[in-house]
């Protein structure tokens, strides 16, 4: 017999367009299992998009036991999301103070991300669905990053860039339009910004994951004391592209040179003038885009949003530069269920169609699109 | 009791509804003269456990893809409704992880959102419960890297199936090894792994998988046990070794 699909009779006729209509949305794209719900609101006169309402979310992470090994390990995060599902679900609901026969619709993550840990995530999704009698969608998980900040700061201007960075991605985008389309103007042509934090960390024996600590080191350090070079500045140059590669190479080398030569390696001036670095290149290069496409808003999102050199300097050049600038707080940054919620609500709200019965994971989805 | 069985553990994905007679649905097979006016029309059943639809795939890369259109289309050829399920049985492997973890995932989810109990069942009893046989058998799965998948059965008392041993991960070249311990020797062999056996053993026709393991669980199912959590039978650790402190980022 084949497997053509057959739906079974709906029982109730669900409408995730009307405002006050639910959206429960469910992340596993790497080590954190997120699940969030999301209230539609009324559309927002000066830009179409609707308001959204973070009712409640809840993670669950298995960072801990991927520390060891100084970065994810697929397996290992895969088998957390199976476990932590179920729990993760409850515990959301609870949060969230609304019972499961509230939901109007389901958005899932199915890509990109690591293909098992995807999977986990997209099965379960189409199971709830399917088990509610609910549409569901597949969204991507950089415009979940983005539309994170809609749930704090309301609809994006459609002149909107957003930089994206984390422990996966560095990447700036054009996401004026969310709902419906993301544009990539740049991203890193080697290592993600939270991948070169993970390693200097590692090289400096300060532990995993690298971002909070090397930040917190290096405020007692000096941003100047070592000048760090900073990737992709040249002239000839692809303005909107970053490289990190480099500036780990010479961060491992200055801090093996101090060992050789037996001498005491200055880790909080090492973390000040390596996160400095990062810091300047990504300000940097996000108000030049910004200018240059006219945007008269910047987002900031993902994981490495929440460091606090890269907030304060964006905000002086944001400033500097006649850009409103918008940042999620720390809880929105990192990978999480209401992003997919939110992503969802308003792929909806911009006319999205459910997913086809045979939605799966897809691990190299490209930024262009937004749901599938 | 109407019940939907999924397996994933092999590259077959596996979707069934079956329907499980309680004690006093086998005595009056109807179960309504008490309570309600005769159906002379309704067939009765005759067997205590029977399978409405099964739909098996062999499709060892689209087993996210597959597993749910072909839940909904057995219940669909079944003529039975999400919400009419008692409960659903899922195969816990072993199978390679990621095929396998998508079983589980849809199992635990769909019974978390109907409200209904998931019972995990290994997925070699439930192929080993389908084949009706009565002389001992392995079960051998693919478990790729070059190793299989075995479980070693045999007829116990009043018709019941015994493990004698397993599921273990296993080269081919030590299955012989493995059936030198097995109190009863194999004199066939079951399961799609059976030609990477190499084994001089008959191979046995497949039966039904979604037969079998409703029939694992049937105990469970019928007196409403409280499942056990849906856990994988990995049998392997994941496959990582923790980086050296001394490494340098240089070398
Ligand atoms: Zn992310």
């Amino acid at each position: 017999m084949t497997a053509a699909a057959i739906p079974t009779t709906r029982r109730r006729q669900p409408e995730p367009l009307r405002p006050g209509a639910v959206v429960l949305g469910i992340e596993s794209s790497c080590d954190e299992t997120g699940v969030g719900l999301v209230r539609m609101g009324e559309r927002d006169p000066a830009t179409g998009q609707p308001r959204l309402e973070l009712l409640g979310h809840q993670l669950a992470s298995s960072s801990d036991q991927h520390a060891r090994y100084g970065g994810v390990v697929p397996e290992i995060a895969s088998r957390a999301h199976l476990e932590a599902m179920q729990p993760t679900m409850a515990a959301a609901f609870a949060k969230a103070g609304i019972d499961r026969d509230q939901v109007d619709a389901v958005a899932v993550t199915c890509g990109p991300g690591l293909a098992g840990a995807l999977l986990v995530g997209v099965a379960a999704a189409k199971a709830y669905a399917a088990g509610w009698d609910l549409p569901l969608y597949g969204v991507n998980h950089l415009a979940g990053h983005i539309a994170a900040d809609t749930l704090e700061h309301g609809p994006l201007p459609a002149n909107t860039l957003a930089l994206l960075v984390s422990g996966g991605h560095t990447q700036l985008l054009r996401a004026g339009d969310l709902g419906t389309n993301l544009e990539q103007l740049g991203s890193t042509v080697d290592d993600a910004a939270g991948e070169a934090y993970d390693k200097v960390a590692r090289l400096l024996g300060l532990g995993y994951p690298g971002g909070p600590v090397i930040d917190q080191q290096a405020a007692a350090g000096d941003p100047a004391a070592i000048a760090f070079p900073r990737g992709l500045t040249g002239p000839r140059d692809n303005p909107y592209d970053f490289s990190f590669s480099g500036l780990k190479t010479a961060v491992a080398r200055y801090v093996e040179g101090k060992r050789r030569a037996g001498e005491p390696v200055p880790v909080a001036d090492v973390c000040a003038s390596f996160q400095e670095a990062v810091a300047d290149v990504l300000t940097a290069k996000t108000v030049r885009a910004a200018r240059d496409i006219g945007a008269d808003t910047v987002v900031i999102a993902g994981g490495v949003a929440a460091n606090g050199r890269l907030r304060e300097l964006a905000e002086i050049r944001c400033g500097d530069a006649g850009i409103t600038l918008r940042v999620p707080r720390p809880g929105l940054c990192t990978d999480n269920g209401a992003m997919i919620a939110a992503i969802g609500a308003l792929a909806i709200a911009a006319g999205a169609q459910p997913a086809d019965p045979a939605l799966t994971g897809n691990p190299g989805l490209p930024v262009a699109t937004v749901h599938v | 009791m109407l019940v939907l069985a999924l397996d994933t553990a092999t590259p077959v994905v596996t979707a069934a509804v079956v329907r499980l007679l309680r004690p006093h649905e086998l005595i009056d097979p109807a179960g309504t003269a008490a309570t309600s006016a005769p159906q002379p029309t309704a067939p009765r059943p005759t067997a205590p456990i029977s399978v409405l639809a099964e739909a098996n795939v062999d499709d060892a890369f689209a087993h996210a893809e597959r597993l749910l259109p072909l839940a909904e289309s057995a219940l669909a050829q079944a003529g039975v409704e999400l919400g009419q399920l008692d409960a659903i049985v899922v195969g816990v492997g072993p199978g390679p992880f990621t095929g396998l973890r998508v079983g589980i995932a849809t199992a635990a989810a769909l019974g978390d959102a109907l409200g209904i109990s998931v019972y995990p069942v290994p997925s070699h009893l439930g192929t080993a419960l389908g084949a009706e046989v009565a002389e001992p058998f392995l079960v051998v799965t693919d478990a790729r890297r070059r190793e299989v998948y075995v479980s070693a059965f045999a007829p116990g008392s009043c018709g019941a199936l015994r493990t004698q041993a397993g599921p273990e991960v296993l080269r081919p070249a030590d299955l012989a090894a493995f059936c030198a311990t097995l109190p009863q020797q194999p004199t066939a062999v079951a399961g799609a792994g059976a030609v990477l056996a190499g084994l001089d053993l008959p191979e046995l026709p497949a039966g039904s998988a979604g037969l079998g393991l409703v029939r694992a669980a049937a105990r469970d199912l019928l007196t409403g046990a409280v499942p056990a959590p849906p856990v994988p039978l990995y049998l392997r650790r994941p496959d990582v070794t923790e980086p050296s402190a001394s490494k340098s980022v240089l070398a």
